[in-house]
C-alpha cells in the first residue's frame, strides 16, 4: 500500500481502518485515482469519522468517570481551585498593573518629584519650573485639601484638592458641564464639583453652572462638573468632591517655602522621561543657586511614569503572588497527572481488556484524553466562575489597600491567558513527563503490566512528587517568610498607645462667625470642654496632625549653626503625650508655664535627640530655629527644654526626627484633630461627639471619629491581605502534595504486597517494612526538599522587595518550611505505612 | 429507528441518492458503485474511495443498504439495497418528480424536455 494512503489510513479509526483499509487501497488502484487526492480525502473522511465516535467517547468517559466519583471529584476540585486563583489574581494584575490609567494621553503623564521637600513643591517653585522647561506639553500642581461646603441645609466635610491651571489639563478633564479653569480663575475664587457632589448636593442640576455656594465660608463660583469616572491621580485622593483653582495672592502661592504640591506633568510627543528629566534638574539647579534656603536636603530630582508612580508600591506584591498561583497551578497539574496515572494503573485490566477487543492504543489515548479533558473542561470552568465570584467577594476589602480596583474585571483576556496558562502548565505536568518516561502509560496500554515497567512507572511517579514537593516547599517558604514580615511590621513598636483612644476631625471655622485669632483658640478650648464631659472620655487633647499620620516637614537650624535641615514638626496642645502614653525621656513636658509670652519653648522626639545630641540629655537647653511661621516676622528660636519618646507615623518607616511646639505659644489655631481618650465603653461616641460639635457651634460640619487602632490597622491591611493570601495558597500546596505523597505510597504498598509478604515470611519485623515505606516517602521528600530550596533560592529573591526587616534567606522561614514538609510527608506515608505492617505473609499467597 | 415514514431522511444529499441509484437494479461492489455514479453524472459527482466507504459505513449501519453474501472474495463486498433503503430512495424519487413537475409548472422546463 502506497505510503501517503497508510498513513491518511493511519489517523482513522481502526474500525474503519480495518474494515475498508484494503478495499480503499485496491479501489484507488483500480479506478487510477491520483494517491495524494485519495489520500487527502480518506484523511478528511477519517477526521470526520473520528468526530462522528468523539460522542461516543464523551458518553464512555462519562460512564467511566461516573464509576469513581471520588476520582473525578477531586480532579474538578484541584482545578478549579487552581484555576480560581489564577483568574483572580490575573484578572487584579491586568486591572492594576496593565490597563492604562483612566486619561487621554495617559502614556505621557510624568510625576515630577522635587529634589526636597520629599518630592514636594511649593507653587513658585513649580511655576518656574514650569516655565523653565521645555520638554512639557502642560505642568500641573496638586495640594491635598479639605473643605466645607455650606448649604441651608447644613454643613458637610469634602474632600478637596487645589491645583493650578495646569493639573486638570495634564489629566486631560473634559467637564460634563460648564468648563475648565482657565486664567480667570486665578483672581477669583472658582471650583469644580464632581459627578457625586453634583448628584448628591446639588440635585444634578444643569443650573449649578455659574452658581455662588459657601466653601469654608467664602463665596465660590461653581464653573464646571467633572464626569463620574474622573478622579484625582494620586490614589489616595480618588474621593476627591471638589478641585479649587488656586487664588493668587494666597500664601498658599506667595510663599515659596510652602511645599505641599505634588506636580504632574504632560510629556510633549516623543520626549523620553530621560530627556525630561534633565530638563527640570537643570531647572531646579538654577532655582536651588537662587534660593538655597528653600532647597535643603538636596538629592536629584526624578521623574517617573505616571502609571509606575501610582501603582509601583503594589507591584512586587502583585507578581510576588501571582508567582504563587503560577506555582500552585503546575502542582495542581503534577497532581491530577498523578492522580490520573494511577488510575491508568488501576485500569489495567479494563484496558487490557479493551485490547484484547480490537482498540488500538489510539483508541485508548483518544479514549483517555476525553477523560481527562472533561475533567478540565468542568473543572476549569467551574473555576473560571469561582475566580469572578471570588474577586466580588475579595472587592470591598481590597479595594481599601490596592490601587485601581475600579479597573479590574474578569474579561475575555482574562480568561484567554489563563486558560493558556493551564494549557501550558499541563503541557509542563503531563505531556513532557509522560512523553520522556512513557512507561506506565506505555506498560498498561499494552495491557502487560509486568512488573519491571510497573516499578519504573512508579519511580517516575515518585520524581513528579518530588516536583510538587519542591514546588510546594517554595510556597510554603514564601508564605512563611510574609507572615514573619507581618509579624514583624505589626510588632514594631509604636511609640504610643492606640487603646481606646479616638481621632475626632477638627472643624473648619467660617471666617464670617471667627474674625480674630483668639476666636479659633476659643473653639479648640470649647470642644475639648464639650467632649471632655461626654460620659467615658476621660482626656482630650488636640494637634496639628493626629497621631499615626506624616506630619508637616519644615527646615530647622540649630542655632549658631548656619546648616539648613528638614525636620517633621508638629503642633500640639497640653495632655498630648500623656493621653497617648509617650514617655518623657527627659527634661519636662509642655505646662501652663509655656504660654504665648513665655520663652519659646519645644520638646523634641529621641530620635531628633540622638541625631543632633548624641545622647537623650544633651539637647536639653539647646536652641533651634524651627520654620513655624509666627504671625508675621521671623520665627523665634526656642528652646529645647524635653525630649519625649519616638512615635512612629507608618508602620514601615523608622520615626523621624520630629519638634513639637505648644499651641499654647501660637497666636493661631492649626488644631486639625482632637485625639480623646476612653474608658472603654465607646458605644455611641461618634453621636456624642456631633451632638458636642453642634452644641459649640450649629455650622460645624459632623466630623469623623475614628478609633486609632483602626487606622493603624488600616496600614497593614496591604500586608496582612497579602499574608493571608499567602496562608491559604501554602495550605492548597500542602494539601495537594500531601495527596500526591499518599497516593504514589498508597500505590506502590499494594504493588509490592507481595514483596512485604516474602519479607515477613523470611522473618523481617513490621518494624522494617514500616522502615522500607517510611524511608521511601523521606526519599522522595528530601530530593523535593533540596530541589525546592534551589528553586526557592531565585524565587525568594522576587520576594525582597516585599518584605519587611525579614531576610529572604531567614533561618526561620526555611527551617520551618521544611519541617513542614518533612512533618506533611511522614504523615501521608503513615496510613500506607500502617497497611503495609500489617501485611499477613499467608494472605498474599492468596493474592496473587 | 424510526422506520416509519422514509421521507425522515429526506431530502438525501446527492452522493447519497446516487449510491442508491447504483445498486437499485442489484447489487455492486464499492468501486462498480463510484464508476456508475460517475458515468450516470457525466462526471458531476466523483466519489473518492473515503468518502464512498464513509457512506456505505452509515448507509450499513442505518439498514439503508446490506452487504450480500455472494461476494466470492472476503475483501471485495458486494451491496445491496435493503426494504427500507428502497422505499427511502423511493421517497426521494417521488420528491424530486414533484420538483421537477413544479418547475414545468412555472414554464423553468419544457414540456417536452
Amino acid at each position: 500500500m502506497p505510503l501517503l494512503l497508510r498513513f491518511a489510513l493511519a489517523l482513522c479509526p481502526t474500525e474503519f481502518r480495518r474494515e475498508y483499509g484494503e478495499q480503499i487501497a485496491a479501489d484507488v488502484r483500480q479506478r487510477r485515482l491520483s494517491l495524494i487526492a485519495a489520500s487527502w480525502d480518506v484523511l478528511i473522511q477519517g477526521m470526520l469519522l473520528r468526530c462522528d465516535a468523539f460522542g461516543g467517547y464523551i458518553t464512555y468517559a462519562v460512564r467511566s468517570l461516573g464509576r469513581s466519583p471520588l476520582y473525578a471529584v477531586v480532579v474538578v476540585v484541584t482545578i478549579a481551585t487552581a484555576i480560581a486563583a489564577n483568574v483572580a489574581v490575573v484578572s487584579t494584575l491586568e486591572g492594576v498593573l496593565f490597563k492604562p490609567l483612566p486619561y487621554p494621553n495617559a502614556q505621557r503623564i510624568v510625576a515630577v518629584a522635587n529634589g526636597s521637600y520629599d518630592g514636594y513643591f511649593s507653587y513658585l517653585n513649580g511655576r518656574d519650573t514650569a516655565t523653565m522647561t521645555s520638554s512639557f506639553e502642560q505642568f500641573g500642581l496638586r495640594a491635598d485639601d479639605g473643605t466645607m461646603l455650606t448649604l441651608p441645609s447644613g454643613s458637610v466635610n469634602l474632600h478637596a484638592s487645589l491645583v493650578d491651571l495646569g493639573y486638570l489639563r495634564v489629566l486631560g478633564l473634559t467637564p460634563e458641564l460648564g468648563r475648565n479653569f482657565d486664567a480667570q480663575d486665578l483672581r477669583s475664587r472658582s471650583a469644580i464639583i464632581s459627578d457625586r457632589v453634583w448628584r448628591r448636593y446639588f440635585g444634578a442640576s444643569t443650573a449649578v453652572v455659574g452658581r455662588r455656594v459657601l466653601f469654608d465660608g467664602h463665596p465660590y463660583t461653581i464653573v464646571g462638573v467633572a464626569p463620574a469616572p474622573f478622579h484625582d491621580i494620586e490614589y489616595r485622593s480618588r474621593n476627591t468632591d471638589v478641585w479649587f483653582c488656586v487664588r493668587l495672592g494666597a500664601p498658599y502661592v506667595t510663599n515659596r517655602g510652602w511645599s505641599s504640591y505634588r506636580a504632574w506633568a504632560l510629556l510633549k510627543p516623543g520626549i523620553p522621561v530621560a530627556t525630561a528629566q534633565a530638563d527640570v534638574t537643570r531647572a531646579l539647579e538654577t532655582l536651588r543657586a537662587r534660593y538655597p534656603s528653600h532647597f535643603v536636603q538636596w538629592k536629584p530630582p526624578s521623574l517617573r511614569n505616571a502609571h509606575d508612580e501610582v501603582v509601583g508600591s503594589v507591584a512586587s506584591m502583585l507578581y510576588s503572588i501571582y508567582g504563587a498561583v503560577l506555582v500552585l497551578l503546575i502542582i495542581a497539574c503534577a497532581n491530577v497527572t498523578n492522580m490520573a496515572l494511577a488510575r491508568v494503573a488501576a485500569r489495567e485490566r479494563e484496558l487490557t481488556l479493551r485490547t484484547a477487543l480490537g482498540a488500538t492504543r489510539l483508541d485508548l489515548v483518544v479514549q483517555l484524553g476525553t477523560e481527562g479533558a472533561l475533567l478540565f473542561a468542568v473543572g476549569a470552568t467551574a473555576g473560571f466562575a469561582c475566580g469572578a465570584i471570588a474577586l466580588q467577594l475579595f472587592s470591598p476589602y481590597v479595594s481599601a489597600i490596592l490601587p485601581r480596583w475600579d479597573a479590574v474585571h474578569v474579561d475575555i483576556v482574562t480568561v484567554l491567558y489563563v486558560a493558556l496558562t493551564l494549557l501550558a502548565a499541563l503541557i509542563v505536568a503531563t505531556l513532557i513527563p509522560v512523553a520522556a518516561s512513557r512507561t506506565e502509560l506505555a506498560a498498561a496500554l499494552k495491557g502487560t503490566g509486568n512488573s519491571s515497567s510497573a516499578g519504573r512507572a512508579v519511580t517516575f511517579r515518585s520524581l513528579l512528587v518530588s516536583v510538587e514537593i519542591a514546588l510546594a516547599l517554595t510556597v510554603v517558604l514564601a508564605a512563611a517568610l510574609i507572615v514573619r514580615s507581618f509579624v514583624t511590621l505589626t510588632h514594631a513598636p509604636l511609640g504610643f498607645s492606640a487603646e481606646h483612644v479616638y481621632v475626632v476631625e477638627g472643624p473648619t471655622l467660617l471666617p464670617s462667625r471667627y474674625k480674630n485669632p483668639e476666636s479659633a483658640q476659643q473653639v479648640d478650648h470649647a470642644l475639648q470642654n464639650a467632649m471632655g464631659s461626654i460620659p467615658g472620655v476621660h482626656t482630650t487633647s488636640c494637634a496639628a496632625t493626629a497621631p499615626f499620620v506624616p506630619p508637616w516637614t519644615t527646615s530647622f537650624n540649630l542655632v549658631a549653626q548656619e546648616r539648613q535641615r528638614v525636620v517633621a514638626v508638629n503642633l500640639v496642645c497640653d495632655g498630648y503625650f500623656a493621653l497617648l502614653h509617650v514617655p518623657l525621656l527627659a527634661g519636662r513636658s509642655f505646662g501652663p508655664q509655656d504660654s504665648l509670652r513665655a520663652p519659646a519653648v519645644v520638646l523634641v522626639n529621641r530620635a531628633f535627640a540622638m541625631q543632633y545630641g548624641g545622647s537623650v540629655t544633651n539637647v536639653l537647653g539647646r536652641r533651634i530655629v524651627p520654620g513655624i511661621a509666627h504671625g508675621d516676622g521671623q520665627p523665634p528660636p526656642r528652646t529645647v527644654v524635653g525630649v519625649v519618646g519616638d512615635m512612629r507615623d507608618d508602620l514601615a518607616t523608622p520615626p523621624v526626627p520630629t519638634v513639637y511646639a505648644p499651641q499654647s505659644q501660637f497666636a493661631f489655631s492649626a488644631i486639625d484633630a482632637y485625639v480623646i481618650g476612653t474608658s472603654g465603653a465607646d458605644a455611641g461616641l461618634a453621636d456624642a461627639v456631633m451632638r458636642a460639635y453642634h452644641n459649640v457651634d450649629p455650622f460645624f460640619a459632623p466630623p469623623a471619629v475614628t478609633p486609632l487602632s483602626s487606622n493603624i490597622d488600616a496600614s497593614a491591611a496591604g500586608a496582612r491581605l497579602a499574608a493571608s493570601l499567602f496562608l491559604a495558597f501554602s495550605a492548597i500546596a500542602l494539601i495537594l502534595a500531601l495527596a500526591g505523597i499518599y497516593s504514589v505510597t498508597a500505590y506502590s504498598v499494594t504493588q509490592r504486597t507481595r514483596e512485604f509478604g516474602i519479607r515477613k515470611a523470611v522473618g523481617a519485623t513490621s518494624a522494617a517494612v514500616l522502615g522500607i515505606v517510611v524511608q521511601r516517602a523521606l526519599r522522595q521528600a528530601a530530593i523535593g526538599i533540596a530541589l525546592g530550596l534551589v528553586l526557592s533560592a531565585f524565587a525568594v529573591r522576587f520576594l525582597a522587595a516585599v518584605l519587611y526587616q525579614t531576610s529572604p534567606f531567614d533561618v526561620v522561614a526555611i527551617s520551618s518550611a521544611v519541617a513542614i514538609l518533612l512533618a506533611c510527608t511522614l504523615l501521608a506515608a503513615a496510613l500506607p505505612a500502617y497497611a503495609a505492617m500489617r501485611i499477613e505473609p499467608a494472605q498474599t499467597l492468596h493474592y496473587e | 429507528m424510526a422506520r416509519q415514514d422514509p421521507s425522515s431522511a429526506l431530502p438525501l444529499g446527492a452522493s447519497a441518492f446516487h449510491i442508491l441509484l447504483a445498486i437499485a437494479d442489484g447489487e455492486r461492489n464499492g468501486a462498480a458503485i463510484a464508476v456508475d455514479v460517475e458515468d450516470e453524472t457525466q462526471g458531476g459527482i466523483r466519489l473518492m474511495p473515503g468518502a464512498l466507504y464513509r457512506y456505505l459505513k452509515q448507509m450499513l449501519a442505518d439498514g439503508w443498504i446490506a452487504e450480500t453474501a455472494s461476494s466470492d472474495d472476503a475483501r471485495c463486498k458486494y451491496y445491496r439495497l435493503t426494504a427500507w433503503g428502497r422505499s427511502i430512495a423511493q421517497a426521494e424519487a417521488r420528491r424530486l418528480e414533484s420538483v421537477v413537475r413544479r418547475a414545468r409548472e412555472r414554464r423553468l422546463l419544457g414540456a417536452g424536455a
